[in-house]
């Protein structure tokens, strides 16, 4: 049997089906107009330089008195977690009862390039916490890490956790140098001084870059074509499109802060060794005493779930759970089946801990 | 429908001539007026952005990146039916000749994509080059870098020695572009060789382009990830990754020396402005927080002082009442 068996009718008509496909479905992305993000309404409730912190409004009466503060990562935008109706972390914990609270840190520019991860962490986040705190009379909030903003609330947790009533980390890195981390083992050798003496801020181009590297001929070739099926139902495409935003939308790496992730964080995995000090302060995941739940994802191919699973040995708690989610690192948030599994999930955990 | 099997050798061309009619076909009814090229991807892809941009309404951001990006793969997929099918008409039942040279083409694409968006120009597979192409290129180093070698005199020595560090830092950016890129060298014949095995223990034949083209892309992703995840290539990319930064720094710092000397502001000034700007904002941060603290124990004390008086009041009117 010969392993290929296409005719040339057969492929002659693919091409064509194709072609007629790609022709109505040009149209129909000429016609989608503007792409909407952010489906829940909020507010800003603080905002300092570039930094936004956004109160969402309830949807339905709050069952759970401890607001949750969502921390996400520095790269591309929060939007993700509210990215339309059906596709919203955010929509659904509200719609558990959750009062949500959610940190924009913006788009750095030339100025922000000596913000260091003590700026972030002991700045920006304490600052943003002492807020929701204030807000709702109470000594200690529950912090939702997103990828690295979830290694930011493991620090900040560890440095203050008087403030820190739950931890919850999601797709968070802790072993940077467990599995098969393809960034990690990319920035191992890299000067990154040289980097950012020479870059400054680093471009978010450079990080997109980087990450189509990750699955190149996925990412930048077939990904396109599987969206000739889709442009026939305009609510797909527009959903393509709406991610496709989110993709690319990727701020520049206040350059100190990048500098400092990256030494301490990637190449010397110092979050595990108990080497990394933001400001004077070391730290310390023993410190992390309170209940955390950790959630990562089987099919991650920037945090392997090897880099997340971990963390169980190093914090502190007595009260440990992990969730492994069977899907990517973006599916976790915007898929349908994590609509299903990840909101209640967390919802449970909550109601139990309050 | 011609059976598998029963192709006879000259279909690729029917092929090809039936789709470039196809295609002609299809300008015509837009009305293009301009020469048709012959049915390429290219003379697609540009009939495509021609019919688009008379017919489409004005974009959107988004909506133009997609575009573009789905014409440039709609277009390599086109390709990919038409260089299969000619490669199969000179298929022998061998993996050489005309198959090998199909399967480099999506690596091409790639290759071409990663050249044009990244920041890292150059050729990223520029390793299928033939070798004699690299003697050439180790020549010419050696050659320059005995000119460079000629130490600067005179009164614009330092600058003299400022321009040859900069090609000596462009050399080194070169080789280590080459390096990285041959890391990938042997991409495309693994790749073929793996996608081979694939198809030989399929139960089932492939019957669609389709299938091929995610075939190829499952088979070139996982020889990729091997090839991507070695130090070897973690090596390569960080010495090409250092070597350019070096190559941008130094010129960077050229253009300062420059831009200084005519009395404008130079990026080390700003830098330094910048880098004493966030300290003192982080000190105001921390004295507000100091202020702050001071406030509540300034308050704390009135607050005291005003219970210690009521306490003495009352005392005293005790005394008085005793």
């Amino acid at each position: 049997m010969l392993p290929l068996q296409i005719s040339p009718e057969r492929a002659f008509e693919e091409i064509r089906d194709f072609g007629i496909k790609l022709q109505r479905g040009l149209r129909a992305l000429s016609e989608l107009g503007e792409i909407e993000v952010g489906a829940s309404p909020k507010e800003a409730v603080y905002q300092e330089d570039k930094l936004v912190l956004y109160h969402f409004h309830p949807l339905v009466p709050a069952t759970n008195p401890i607001p949750v503060l969502i921390v996400y990562a520095l790269v591309n935008r929060p939007y993700m977690v509210d990215l339309q109706e059906d596709r919203s972390i955010v929509r659904s914990l509200l719609q558990g009862g959750l009062d949500v609270y959610l940190i924009d840190w913006g788009y750095p520019d030339a100025a922000d390039r000596y913000l260091t991860l003590d700026d972030y962490i002991n700045g920006y986040l304490d600052r943003c916490v002492d807020v929701v705190r204030e807000r709702h009379g109470l000594p200690a909030v529950t912090l939702l890490g997103i990828c690295q903003g979830g290694t930011f609330s493991l620090c900040y947790s560890a440095l203050h956790p008087e403030k820190v009533r739950n931890l919850i980390t999601t797709v968070t890195p802790v072993d940077f140098h467990a599995g098969t981390n393809l960034l990690s083992q990319w920035v191992r050798h890299l000067d990154v001084d040289l980097l950012v003496d020479t870059l400054g801020n680093v471009p978010g181009e450079l990080l997109n870059w980087t990450y189509l590297g990750l699955k190149p001929f996925r990412l930048t070739g077939q990904k396109y074509l599987d969206l000739v099926n889709l442009l026939d139902d305009p609510v797909q495409a527009k959903n393509f499109v709406r991610m496709e935003k989110w993709v690319f939308d990727s701020p520049d790496q206040a350059g100190e802060a990048f500098r400092q992730f990256i030494k301490d964080f990637y190449q010397r995995n110092g979050l595990i060794k108990g080497e990394v000090r933001i400001g004077l302060e070391r730290v310390d995941l023993r410190r992390v005493t309170m209940p955390v739940l950790n959630i990562f994802a089987a099919d991650d191919h920037l945090v392997p779930p090897a880099a997340s699973r971990p963390l169980e040995q190093y914090v502190g708690t007595g009260d440990y759970r992990a969730i492994e989610f069977p899907g990517g690192h973006i599916g976790i948030y915007v898929s349908g089946k994590s609509q299903k599994l990840i909101p209640p999930a967390i919802c449970q955990w909550l109601a139990e801990r309050t | 429908m011609v059976k598998a099997g029963e192709a006879p050798l000259t279909w690729g061309q029917e092929w090809m001539d039936a789709n470039r009619r196809y295609w002609e076909a299809w300008r015509s009814l837009f009305h293009q007026t301009q020469e048709s090229p012959a049915a390429s991807a290219a003379g697609w892809a540009q009939s495509m952005q021609q019919w688009f941009s008379l017919m489409a309404p004005p974009l959107p951001p988004t909506s133009r990146d997609i575009f573009d990006r789905l014409t440039e793969q709609a277009a390599v997929f086109q390709q990919f039916g038409e260089q299969l099918s000619a490669s199969l008409s000179q298929f022998n039942g061998s993996a050489d000749g005309g198959l090998a040279a199909f399967w480099k083409l999506p690596l091409d694409t790639w290759s071409r994509t990663v050249s044009s968006a990244s920041i890292f120009p150059g050729d990223f597979l520029e390793s299928h080059k033939p070798d004699v192409w690299h003697r050439l290129a180790d020549d010419v180093h050696r050659d320059l870098e005995r000119f460079l070698s000629v130490p600067g005199l005179g009164y614009t020595r330092e600058a003299q020695e400022e321009g040859q560090e900069l090609i000596r830092l462009a050399l080194e950016y070169q080789r280590a572009l080459q390096t990285y890129a041959a890391t990938f060298r042997s991409l495309g014949p693994e790749t073929l060789t793996r996608l081979q095995q694939r198809l030989a223990e399929r139960a089932e034949p492939v019957t669609t382009l389709r299938a091929l083209y995610d075939l190829w892309v499952d088979t070139s992703e996982e020889v990729y990830l091997e090839l991507v995840e070695t130090e070897a290539h973690a090596l390569a990319y960080g010495r090409m990754v250092n070597a350019l930064m070096a190559l941008k720094n130094h010129g960077r710092n050229m253009v300062d020396e420059m831009v200084g000397a005519l009395g404008m502001p130079t990026r080390h000034g700003l830098n330094t402005l910048q880098r004493r700007q966030q300290e003192l904002r982080r000190e105001l941060v921390a004295l507000r927080r100091e202020l702050g603290e001071a406030r509540s124990v300034r308050n704390e004390v009135v607050e005291l002082r005003r219970e210690l008086e009521e306490l003495r009041k009352t005392t005293r009117r005790k005394s008085k009442e005793a």
